[in-house]
Parts: structure tokens; sequence; C-alpha cells
């Protein structure tokens, strides 16, 4: 399977008559694109813009996006949700790189999820680095959380796929070219260099907890190979955004820096092998039967090490150790990538759980960090909300418009696959 | 009826939408956290997590965890794992003033907390 990535440089995203890129400006019709999103469910849905440096404080923040579209192989962008379920991930793929669809709505009364365009709280994002279209969505009175989840999902979806649309005929900046062969052939390439896998956690818990693979909720699979191309065409889509700091926005997922990473060194300093992806379900017997398939492909493919990524906090601290106990067990060495709750001085327990083997951690962050956000000249989305969400806390919300946090209320702070540049290191 | 299986809650929603499991009603995080240990002791096992996905413990005021009858004896793994949230939620509580959430706030907590039992339930279900 291989796919050629063409990335297209965005330097700068305006609204204009025609949705289309000249010179690296993405122009987009508004009000085409607002036609496009209605639905009976949406109430209100409005588009703005929000460039890096601009004084803007988006809350809460529900998924991030990057517009990518399929301009040659099987399949489309997303499948399971704008595409169909055939298989992606070879070909040629466009994405419009500098950019991002960055969707927000009231779900839940206590949602979070900050992205500060400037002051000190950009520090703590990669989105606000990005220029982003953002997309505020009010739904019907009474439409269920359920629903109003996946109006939003939708949303974003789509509007990633409309303006990647306008990157199909456009030559790309760079072409970067990803090769996953099969599993013998890959064992066969470098027969000298230990055999390294990718153990892609992905929560799956229920409302605002939730992780699709080819638009499957990931609670109903077992653990199953896929190829990191397919992630890069949308295979795998993020419902997911409580608590915002350690969750993988679709973003993250179509720009995985952990694949990114074992691509760059395979063939030189390992031989990467594959990618399992698995779940973080509520039930012990699940968390048990999971982590036993996962580590039973992992020995199937002959793994010799694995980089194990979590999502979230909590209860798949309890998935993140299995995963490692039951690899470690089979002689397959772990790296674990986490991030911590360590509490506001750093000084308790970080995880929920804990294991000797566990001897090899990258941290991606202590969530607990309290920071004060400066105010900002524009709120899009719902300031008000700060005292309720998570890291927040009563009285977070001062009279000047700037807020006491911890980093857990801002979107990607302490991201698990270890996309920020916030890390923690021992001597 | 899931005669195996008890869910020990704060969260008033789940009273009214979940039948044919045996519901025990508690004042607060508190109160389950001990309640399910002592069940521990006397020979139920975990069958979800004491902790949940994302939302913090203490922040959500409202938890529900499902235990099951099991075949008897002490499960060290309940009681490992038991532990391991208490004393995480203990953490939570230095840093966690108690709020007092409007009223459309709490209903949104039970939520998030009945669709992870939920989610709970369904796989039970599915297995008996």
């Amino acid at each position: 399977m291989k796919l050629e990535l063409g990335k297209i440089k965005i330097k700068d995203i305006i609204f204009a008559n025609n949705t289309e890129i000249k010179d690296g400006v993405l122009a987009i019709n508004r009000q085409e694109l607002i036609s496009l999103l209605a639905e009976p469910r949406i109430k209100e849905l409005t588009i703005e813009l929000a460039k890096p440096g601009d004084r803007i404080r988006i809350i809460p923040v529900k998924d991030v996006i990057e517009p990518r579209v399929k301009v040659e192989g099987p399949g489309g962008i997303f499948p399971g949700f704008i595409a169909g379920e055939e298989i992606v991930g070879s070909g040629k793929t466009h994405a419009l790189k500098g950019m991002a669809v960055v969707t927000t709505g009231n779900i839940v009364g206590f949602q979070e999820g900050i992205i500060d365009m400037a002051g000190v709280g950009a520090d703590y994002t990669p989105f606000s680095k990005l220029l982003n279209v953002v997309i505020s969505c009010e739904v019907s009175a009474g439409l269920p959380q359920h629903e109003h989840e996946a109006v939003l999902r939708m949303v974003g979806l789509k509007a990633a796929a409309y303006l990647g649309e306008a990157g199909r005929e456009i030559k790309p900046d760079q072409v970067v070219c990803y090769q996953h062969k099969p599993f013998y052939e890959a064992i066969n390439d470098y027969p000298d260099l230990p055999r390294v896998g990718y153990i892609y956690m992905l929560q799956s818990q229920g409302l605002l907890h939730d992780t699709y693979v080819y638009g499957v909720d990931a609670k109903e699979i077992l653990p199953t190979l896929i190829s990191p191309t397919e992630v890069m065409d949308g295979a795998i889509i993020s419902g997911n955004c409580v608590s915002a700091c350690d969750k993988n926005a679709t973003y993250f997922h179509q720009n995985n820096p952990v694949i990114e990473d074992l691509y760059r060194y395979h063939g030189r300093e390992y031989n990467f092998i594959g990618t399992i992806v698995t779940n973080e379900n509520v039930t012990l017997a699940d968390k048990e039967r999971s982590s036993s398939f996962t580590a039973r492909l992992a020995e199937q493919l002959k793994l010799e090490a694995a980089i194990v990524s979590e999502e979230g906090f909590g209860n798949p601290d309890a998935d993140l150790i299995m995963n490692c106990n039951k690899l470690e067990e089979k002689g397959i060495k772990t790296v674990l990538i986490t991030d911590e709750y360590a509490g506001r001085d750093g000084a308790s327990q970080s995880l929920a759980d804990a294991s000797k083997k566990a001897n090899a951690v990258v941290t991606a962050g202590n969530a607990n960090q309290l920071i004060t956000l400066p105010p900002m000249e524009q709120t899009i989305g719902e300031q008000s909300l700060a005292d309720v969400i998570a890291g927040g806390f009563a009285g977070s919300l001062k009279e000047d418009g700037s807020i006491e946090v911890e980093i857990q209320a801002i979107t990607g702070s302490t991201n698990e696959l270890g996309f920020t540049k916030m890390t923690a290191r021992s001597y | 009826m899931l005669t195996f299986y008890r869910i020990i809650t704060n969260n008033p929603l789940v009273l009214e939408e979940v039948k044919g499991v045996k519901i025990e009603l508690c004042s607060d995080l508190t109160e389950i956290m001990t309640r399910v240990r002592d069940y521990i002791h006397q020979g139920y096992r975990l069958t979800s997590h004491p902790l949940a996905g994302s939302v913090k413990p203490v922040q959500n005021p409202y938890r529900s965890i499902v235990i099951n009858s099991g075949p008897g004896g002490l499960d060290l793994f309940s009681l490992q794992v038991l532990e391991s949230a208490r004393s995480k939620v203990e953490q939570f509580k230095e840093s966690y003033q108690k709020q007092d959430y409007h009223a459309a706030v709490l209903a949104d907590y039970q939520t998030i907390d009945l669709s992870l039992l939920k989610s709970c339930l369904k796989r039970i279900t599915i297995k008996n």
C-alpha cells in the first residue's frame, strides 16, 4: 500500500465569491459552505477566521480537522462518514497544510477546549499556529446530546472535505511518499534491524469519549491491523473532546507524529512493521480482551518492540498498563506515551495505574499545571464556560476576561501522541 | 434481570433510566468508593472501571460503578484497581472545591455518567 501525500502550503485564508486556492491563498465562499452544512437540526451556523497572533479565544472547541482530498486511488477522505467504506491509504492525497477547520458548539454545559490564538495560552496548543476556519454551530432546542455531538462531528468533516476539494487540481509544494508493505515482505526487508510496531489506543467509552474507525464506533471493534496510510486519509475520526488536553482531535490522527517518526527512521534504525488499533472501553472484561488481542497480534507480527500511545486519563490508564504488561510478558519491549495528572505541585502519582514493566515512559506534560490566560479581544464561542470546564474552577473567569485554569482545558496541550513540545525528563 | 450485577451510584438519572439491574444509591463519590470497596471485600468484583473516562473525578459530581458477585473469594485485582482509583479521587479532592453547578450543568454531568454506564451495561447484556 503506497500513498503519495501532496502538501499544499496555505499562506492565508480569506472570504471571497469563489472557493479556490490561488498563490497559496485559500479563498472561501462562506455562503456556499454554510448552505452545504445546513440541515434541519441546525438553528444557526456562523463561520469566522482566526489567524496566528489574532487576539481571539475559541471556546469550547469540539474538533480540529485538516482539509484533505483524495485525488487518485480507491476510496475517499473520511471513509464511513463522507466517503464510502472502501479501503483508503493508497494512491494520491492532497492536504492543505498550515490551516484547519475548528468546530465549536455547546454540547454539554461543562464543555472545555480552549484555543487562544495569542498570548501565553497560544504556546500550549499547536492549533494557535494554524490559519483556522472556525465554525460555530447552534442546534435546535431539545436536541439530545448524542445527536448534537453527531451533528457537530459531521459539520466539521463536511467542511474539511469541502475545503480540501479546492486543493484537488493544485500542484503540491511537497510530496511525501509512504509505503506500507505486506507483513511478510516488511519483515524480510531489513532482517538485521529490530522489528518495531505501533499500538494505537483509541478512547471509546460513550458520549464525548468516542472514536470511529471507518465509521465504526471503536468500542465495538476488536483490536485490528491498520495501515498508517489509511490513518492519513481520515480512517480514524474523533468524537472526543473531554478533557481537551489529551484528546486526539481528528487533526492529530491525520498527522500522527508517532507514525511520522516511525517512518522517518524506518530502514535505518529499525524496521517499522505495522500498526495495531485498539480501544479503551469501560468494562474490565473489555480491557482484558482488547489487551490480550493486541499482544497476540503483536506476537503474530513478530514484533520485538512497540510504541504504545494512550488517549485520555483515568480508566484508560488501566488499558495502557495491561497493554504494557502483556506485551512485555511476550518479550516485546514497550515505550509508553502518556500525560500526567500529578497535582498542581506535580508531586502526586501521575497515573491511576502502574507496573514495574512500564520502565520506558514518555510524558507529554502535567495536565494539572495552572496557567493564567490573558483576556482576548474576541471570543468565538462562550467564555462563561470557563468556570465549569475541566481544569477550571469557581472563579476561574476573572472580571477582566482572564482565565485561571489547569492546562487540561487547553486543546491538545498534553497530547499523548507527542504532538506538542512539552515533556519532562529525569536525569 | 441481571442478578449478578449491582450498580453503585449517586446519579438520580440512573434510577429513572436503567431497569433490570439492582441499583444502590449513595450520597456522594466517597460513599460510592467506600461501598464498592466493602463489596469487593465481601467477594464482589469490579465490572466497570471505577474511574470515569476523562471527566475528572470530583469535577463530575456523579459516578456509577458496576460490580458483579463473581465466583466468591477476595479478588485482589479488583481491590488493587479500586484502591488506586480511591487514591486518585483523594488527590483530585485537594485541587477542586465543590461547586454549586447550574441545574443544566448537573443534568449534563448526569447524562455523561449515564452514557458511560450504558456502554458498560450494553457489553454485559450481550454477555448474558
